[in-house]
């Protein structure tokens, strides 16, 4: 029998994990608001104006710009890649699948700066040390899990049944697709692309090996700038820019498909 | 009607991973007909249902609609409509959608098409009017929406996928009735695949028994009730089963009873007159509606009374045959007195089977 | 009806080969090329590779106390992270699954924003909540709790801090996954033959979610032992991490044998860590 005492006391528990687990997140995104010159968390004044300084700053305005090109080619590419896979797998159920499976999956397990650095004296070796395709391959190696993992599940749950009856019904497999598969597995394609550019567009770790200097994305940016100049508020006020921009995908992706059961 | 049959089935056979389904299958079936694939599960009804849709790809034998050979046609292009067991109605579509999906990709648009989906489902006995998701209705509509939906493309061959074992047992007998009323007003040939023998007794023109992928038994529901091919389909057609009675013949005249007893029954059930040698085992189909309890009198069987359920207009009396159980179906009136009884068994046409191999034993006359 | 395949062989290969071929050339193969990179060594001075087979990176990992000592507090950070994180999610994973309700989503999603936010950003938060004069310190002093700041920062008590709140996420997600399938009624039969609170937990529940506390506990610790940004950031360059030294060798000293030695180290543990974890399912768990 539980008290109302117990109830309260793991609700207070809970919520103070929940607290701890979002609190950098919120301290980021309020201090940005800050008016003075140091980063400080409550904030004195408010002030748009590192928003502001953030916007005209031309070193961070080419840094975001990358940062998104890289994670829409990469999105796309890692998004189309794995949906045809999952296809393949889910439809076709192959002997080989659970071993495929796992290579797909395998960079959620493995470490990443392990593989980074890796990958950096491959590329050395290849000549393609800096070069865009080198990056745009890297991130759609980190971001493919992820659209996998997500388009598998959701081409499970597809009733194989009603793709076998529309074609009953004198749909030809282009048509099944087109009029069936696609339309019950947007959820899992918007899902999977709203994942795969927040992974491409946050990574720090494989882009700060591999990125040579005429690719520098923001979090590489701000990482190095981290390590030499210390925090400064610009930065903080993209980094808010950046989390709530996530924070906002994530609270949408939920709303419209449920997000989070795709995971 | 002579000529080549409108479906005919021949030499199909279909195996997976080392089992066989399927097994030189033949079939025939007539234009307009109604014809139940009936069989336990695993039988391979509804792998053949599959190979008929041309969604299964057969190893072995050739399938032939209306003269044209359509073995090797992809399901799109058969005109085969096709309701299944879960209804597969298209959830992101609403129902006039799902039912116009076949009209879509035949290319008819339009006021034709609205006016295909309004016959369909009135035929269905739904409100054309209906606007609403498939999610909305309940099973029994979600079902003839499934069923409005095959028939709006009036397919050459309509086949069902176990269509009542979803439906609540009062839904089924009404729906049982409404399907073969349906298939009586469109006239369209119809293939129903069942685990349930009522079903299908009482729906189809034709039944064709299966079990372990080959065709036992193929006729009218009285045919299969009369005169079954073997103790299998005595014992599974009717309700409730029939009898089993495992008989040593022990001469000309009696028999003997699992547990030693004998039993001299009428002449007309006696080995001799049914060709039994001495010695052989034999397995005799008791249906229970068929058999009376009395006292003592010639050709009865002595049994020892056990349990009386009683199911409202009827009861089911449960004896002891030596060591055979054995049921029997009364009217719920009759006085049963115990704790020993005599059992009579119809004299007429008797069901004798071999023990071995199952199959009827010819009554010679 | 049954299921079978509804594409043909050859279909299938299509389909799937351009994403496997993939992640098998640019992510595997990688890492075989690091394990004979990691018995060559640098030609002093220069970038370039001097193939002959040698143990020398290995040697100087295992002989320098800077390099091993920088293991140790690896794995011992990395244990310590694995063993809070279980504690601090299991609550959370419970509350979640049992009274979230329609809000279950929802939290859920909040709970992996961490993990999608990527290693930089909320280290920077945690930067301003633990400095000397950030929020955390100047709260406990006008509380009257402290005189003067606690540190937080550049040592192991915030790196700690920083890799729980990181990696909590993947620690929740398997438990609500393995807590999901596991039926409630369980419990309940359970204390109706008179087994209390305690008795439940520890033969019937426990077992029962083994897979998905081994399966955190193994990403937890995983992740911490190759953690670079946090570690670095909010150890102000004074905590030596492992990964935090391929990363130099890699990045800035351009030792790449080096490093490679470093991180197949690395994989070595992780790879003991895995078979730890499949031996403790095998021997203590039941299959769900």
């Amino acid at each position: 029998m539980k008290s109302r005492f117990s109830d309260a006391m793991t609700f207070a528990v809970v919520l103070a994990i929940l607290i701890f687990i979002l609190a950098p997140i919120l301290v980021l995104i309020f201090s940005a608001f800050d008016g003075g010159n140091i980063f400080r968390f409550p904030p004195r004044t408010y002030s748009l104006r590192w928003f502001e300084a953030a916007f005209n700053h031309p070193e961070y305005r080419s840094s975001l710009w990358i940062s998104t090109l890289l994670g829409v080619i990469a999105t796309v590419i890692a998004v189309s890649l794995a949906s045809l896979a999952a296809f393949g797998l889910v439809r076709g159920r192959p002997r080989y699948r659970f071993a495929v499976e796992v290579l797909l999956l395998a960079p959620l397990t493995l470490p990443l700066v392990v593989w980074a650095i890796a990958l950096l004296s491959i590329y050395a070796e290849l000549g393609m040390n800096g070069t865009l395709t080198g990056l745009i391959l890297a991130h759609v190696t980190i971001t493919l899990p992820f659209a996998a993992r997500i388009m598998i599940a959701t081409l499970n749950e597809i009733d194989p049944r009603l793709e076998a009856a529309a074609k009953s019904l004198g749909a030809t497999p282009a048509q099944v697709l087109r009029r069936i598969t696609l339309p019950l597995a947007r959820p899992g394609l918007l899902s999977s692309s709203a994942i795969a550019f927040l992974v491409s567009f946050n990574d720090v770790v494989v882009t700060t090996l591999i990125a040579g200097a005429g690719w520098i994305t923001f979090p590489v940016r701000t990482f190095s700038r981290l390590r030499t100049e210390g925090i400064d508020p610009t930065t903080i006020a993209i980094g808010a820019m950046i989390v709530a921009f996530t924070l906002l995908l994530i609270l949408v992706g939920q709303r419209l498909f449920q997000l989070s059961r795709r995971f | 009607m002579t000529g080549f049959p409108y479906l005919r089935i021949r030499s199909l056979g279909k195996a997976y991973r080392g089992a066989t389904a399927l097994h030189d299958f033949d079939l025939d079936v007539e234009q307009g007909a109604f014809v139940a694939l009936l069989g336990p599960s695993g039988c391979g009804k509804s792998t053949l249902l599959q190979i008929l849709s041309g969604l299964l790809e057969p190893d072995r034998g050739e399938i032939h609609l209306a003269g044209a050979d359509i073995t090797r046609l992809p399901p799109w292009r058969r005109n085969i409509g096709l309701v299944f067991q879960n209804y597969a109605l298209f959830p992101h579509l609403s129902i006039r959608q799902n039912v116009r999906f076949g009209l879509d990709m035949l290319g008819i648009k339009g006021k034709e098409a609205d006016a295909r989906v309004d016959e369909a489902l009135e035929m269905v006995g739904l409100d054309p009017a209906l606007a609403r998701r498939p999610s909305e209705l309940s099973g029994g509509q979600q079902q003839r929406v499934a069923i409005a939906r095959a028939i709006a493309i009036r397919p050459r061959l309509l086949l069902l996928d176990e269509p009542l074992s979803n439906l609540d047992a009062v839904l089924r007998q009404k729906v049982r009735l409404e399907l073969r009323q349906l298939h009586d007003r469109t006239g369209i040939t119809t293939i129903m695949v069942t685990h349930d023998q009522a079903e299908a007794l009482a729906t189809a023109d034709r039944v064709a028994v299966m079990e372990a992928g080959r065709l036992l038994q193929y006729e009218a529901p009285q045919g299969l009730y009369r005169n079954p091919a073997t103790a299998f389909i005595a014992g599974f057609i009717g309700s409730p089963a029939a009898n089993l009675l495992p008989l040593v013949a022990r001469d000309n005249a009696s028999w003997i009873l699992p547990g030693g007893e004998l039993w001299q029954p009428d002449a007309a059930l006696a080995p001799a007159q049914n060709g039994v040698a001495a010695g052989a085992a034999c397995l005799m189909a008791l249906r229970p509606e068929t058999l009376a309890l009395g006292s003592l009198g010639p050709g009865g069987l002595p049994v020892r009374i056990g349990a009386i359920e009683f199911t409202g207009g009827d009861q089911l009396v449960h004896v002891e045959a030596g060591e055979a159980r054995l049921t029997l179906r009364l009217p719920a009136g009759t006085h049963v007195a115990g704790p020993a009884a005599w059992l009579f068994p119809p004299i007429q046409s008797p069901l004798l089977f071999d023990a071995n191999t199952g199959r009827r034993l010819p009554t010679p006359h | 009806m049954n299921q079978t395949s509804d594409i043909k062989p050859h279909t299938t290969a299509m389909l799937v080969g351009p994403a496997a071929a993939l992640m098998f050339g640019v992510f595997v193969l990688p890492f075989l090329f690091l394990l004979v990179l990691s018995f060559w060594s640098q030609v002093p001075g220069s970038l370039q590779f001097d193939t002959h087979f040698t143990v020398l990176n290995y040697a100087r990992i295992f002989g320098d106390s800077y390099y091993l000592g920088g293991l140790w507090t690896t794995l011992w950070l990395s244990g310590l992270v694995t063993v809070i994180c279980l504690i601090l999610a299991m609550p959370l994973a419970r509350w979640i699954v049992l009274r979230a309700g329609p809000a279950k989503g929802l939290l859920i999603g909040l709970s992996i924003l961490p993990l999608v936010c990527g290693a930089l950003l909320p280290t920077l938060g945690l930067v301003n909540l633990l400095s000397p004069l950030g929020f955390i310190n100047g709260a406990l002093k006008s509380l009257g709790l402290i005189q003067s700041s606690l540190p937080l920062l550049g040592n192991i008590t915030g790196v700690a801090i920083g890799l729980v709140q990181a990696f909590l996420p993947l620690m929740i997600l398997p438990l609500i996954t393995t807590m999901e399938r596991l039926p409630q009624d369980y419990e309940k039969a359970a204390m109706s033959l008179g087994a209390r609170r305690l008795v439940v937990w520890q033969r019937i529940i426990l077992p029962l979610l083994l897979p998905g506390i081994v399966a955190g506990s193994l990403l937890v610790f995983c992740a911490s032992l190759t953690a670079f940004v946090t570690p670095q950031v909010l150890g102000q360059g004074k905590v030596v991490t492992f990964a935090s030294l391929a990363y130099q060798q890699a990045a800035l000293v351009l030792d790449w044998p080096f490093a490679s030695a470093l991180a197949i180290v690395m994989l070595i543990f992780l790879g003991l860590a895995g078979m730890l974890g499949a031996l403790v399912t095998r021997k203590f768990g039941k299959a769900s």
